[in-house]
């Protein structure tokens, strides 16, 4: 092996770089005043991570909205992705080139071109500025991901376990409870995450559909970003990475805790 | 496979004819929740912003369907430099973020199978929004950041206005670094597993044949990862050209990318702009929709390639 040291150089040096802004997140945000040519925060506080998290009134608000509609969008996704990504996955049939394509061209066409193109509709169907309207729009974007990864799922998984249960006389509900779910569990599981990511991180969609009246966490970090108070910023930024991943902690918990002797196929 | 027609064939002894309808339609009934969804959001979405770029909006003035907007858009002098921005933007990120991922790639392989935790650090980005790295960048790279600190303290600037524009700054900078955080190890990510794949499948043999390195990596690895490297590209390529909130909330105010151009049409109190509006929304569409094609037919070409090579 030529040049050990330049490529190890080379690859700590990314893991630095992926991972170090993340952690200067953590000393803005207790930073009171950081004068210029100081390289550490001159003055050192809980100021701003008090007057965002327990006196800001709205901080609360949208972290309950962001949940909400994250949790609601993932539920909406799976239930869509998840018989669609089967049919798509396991069998043969006319359209299905189709379909693949309807489904994944979100991620090839402009966000902003379908929120604005659903705008008119969402307000003629009364859904502008609700919560369902919210939901609706991010699960556009967040299906081609669900079910690309379920699609593969479901490709790796086949269908002969399934027929198996059913030649030794298992009933339809038990071979979904018994066979189905837990064999398609991990790729269930990251496609919930991911669609609870996306959703958790939409701004423009929710700014437009919302309409003003839908306070998340990304509209209540976009002002204080363009008035240039970054430690603001990076309190919302920090509770914007805790509760994803506490998010996705509850939903792997969850899914060990019920699926402990399930046949874990590597995804 | 086996169940390419399965109406054309007869209703056997053991299944029942009713069976075997459910049988033919069930990849049908399966996927219409799906279909009917993305059809009255995502097509329905698409159909109205054709019809709004074609002067049909409603609530305007005048609703007669004309192409006076796309005429009036392509003509306006500031259309072609954002397009040239736009695409500018995209294609620097893109580039950066593809050699930067393959190379990490390589690398990583090179130094063999890398810790958990390792691994996982180096995703991280992936599940960071853009809206954070906008704060980080900001951090780093403002006139009073993090850089300009350093670059203080090492002697080379002696006042924050001496620290170059990195954000809000016309080259765009600010936006690319954006991306790279992003996309550098996304590229990584997907490089990555397809290079395991193939390294542990031809590396041995190649050796076996008497392959040295460079030709294990530019005969063997680099063609059979092309259609890798050129998926992640279109991908990337295709979500940088008409993202919005980067380039709205950390590029410059002198030129516009497209999205953003859209937007601020559309925000503009007199709703007949709402067509020049989706008239850039059409086209960055198109364009975007162009990459997505190119991507799967030079995919589906280098697929029938490398089979045509394996038999």
């Amino acid at each position: 092996m030529r040049f050990p040291r330049l490529r190890a150089l080379i690859f700590y040096s990314f893991l630095f770089a992926t991972s170090a802004p993340v952690l200067s997140l953590v000393v803005l945000t207790v930073s009171a005043a950081w004068r210029y040519p100081s390289l550490l925060p001159t003055v050192f506080s809980w100021r701003y991570l008090v007057s965002v998290l327990a006196q800001d009134r709205r901080t609360a608000e949208a972290l309950i909205n962001s949940t909400l509609i994250a949790a609601l969008t993932t539920a909406l996704t799976l239930l869509l992705a998840v018989p669609a990504a089967k049919a798509l996955g396991l069998y043969q049939f006319r359209g299905r080139q189709a379909v693949k394509l309807l489904v994944l061209l979100p991620l090839m066409v402009p966000g902003i071109t379908v929120t604005m193109g659903m705008h008119l509709t969402l307000i003629h169907l009364g859904l502008a500025g609700s919560i369902a309207g919210v939901v609706v729009v991010h699960t556009v974007f967040t299906l081609p991901y669900a079910t690309r990864v379920l699609i593969n799922v479901f490709e790796l998984v086949g269908e002969k376990y399934e027929k198996q249960a059913a030649m030794l006389g298992a009933s339809p509900r038990m071979i979904l409870t018994g066979v189905t779910l837990p064999m398609i569990m991990p790729g269930l599981l990251s496609a919930a995450i991911m669609s609870f990511i996306v959703s958790f991180s939409q701004y423009i969609t929710t700014f437009f559909i919302g309409g003003g009246r839908i306070l998340t966490v990304p509209l209540l970090l976009v002002p204080h970003l363009q008035s240039g108070e970054i430690q603001v910023a990076a309190v919302y930024s920090l509770l914007f990475i805790m509760s994803t991943l506490a998010s996705i902690a509850l939903m792997e918990g969850i899914v060990r805790k019920f699926y402990k002797g399930a046949y874990f196929l590597q995804t | 496979m086996q169940e390419k027609s399965p109406l054309s064939r007869s209703c056997g002894k053991n299944t029942s004819c009713a069976g075997r309808l459910y049988a033919a339609w069930r990849p049908y009934i399966l996927v219409a929740p799906l279909v009917i969804f993305m059809g009255l959001t995502f097509v329905l979405a698409l159909g109205s912003a054709v019809l709004q770029s074609l002067g049909f909006v409603p609530g305007a003035a005048a609703n007669v369907l004309t192409l006076r907007f796309y005429r009036e858009v392509l003509l306006e002098s500031d259309f072609l430099t954002s397009l040239s921005y736009t695409i500018y933007i995209a294609l620097v990120a893109t580039l950066l973020s593809n050699l930067l991922g393959v190379m990490v790639a390589f690398v990583m392989l090179s130094m063999g199978q890398r810790p958990k935790w390792q691994r996982l650090l180096y995703q991280v980005p992936i599940v960071i929004p853009h809206l954070v790295v906008i704060v980080l960048v900001f951090h780093f790279f403002s006139q009073t950041g993090v850089a300009s600190r350093l670059a203080y303290w090492l002697g080379c600037i002696t006042h924050p206005n001496q620290f170059p524009l990195l954000v809000f700054d016309r080259l765009g900078i600010g936006i690319v670094l954006v991306y790279l955080y992003k996309q550098v190890p996304f590229a990584t990510m997907i490089v990555a597993g397809t290079l395991e794949n193939i390294s542990a499948r031809f590396k041995e043999a190649a050796y076996n044949l008497g392959a040295g390195r460079l030709q294990l990596c530019t005969q063997i690895l680099l063609p059979l990862l092309g259609p890798t490297i050129l998926s992640v590209f279109l991908i990337t390529f295709a979500f940088t050209f008409g993202a919005f909130e980067v380039p709205f909330l950390i590029g410059t105010p002198a030129w516009n990318m497209l999205p953003v151009k859209a937007f601020f049409y559309y925000m503009r109190p007199d709703l007949t702009y709402r067509a020049s509006s989706m008239v850039i929304n059409v086209l960055i569409t198109v364009i975007s929709l162009g990459f997505a094609i190119a991507y799967s037919h030079i995919l589906a070409l280098i697929q029938r390639q490398t089979e045509g090579g394996e038999r």
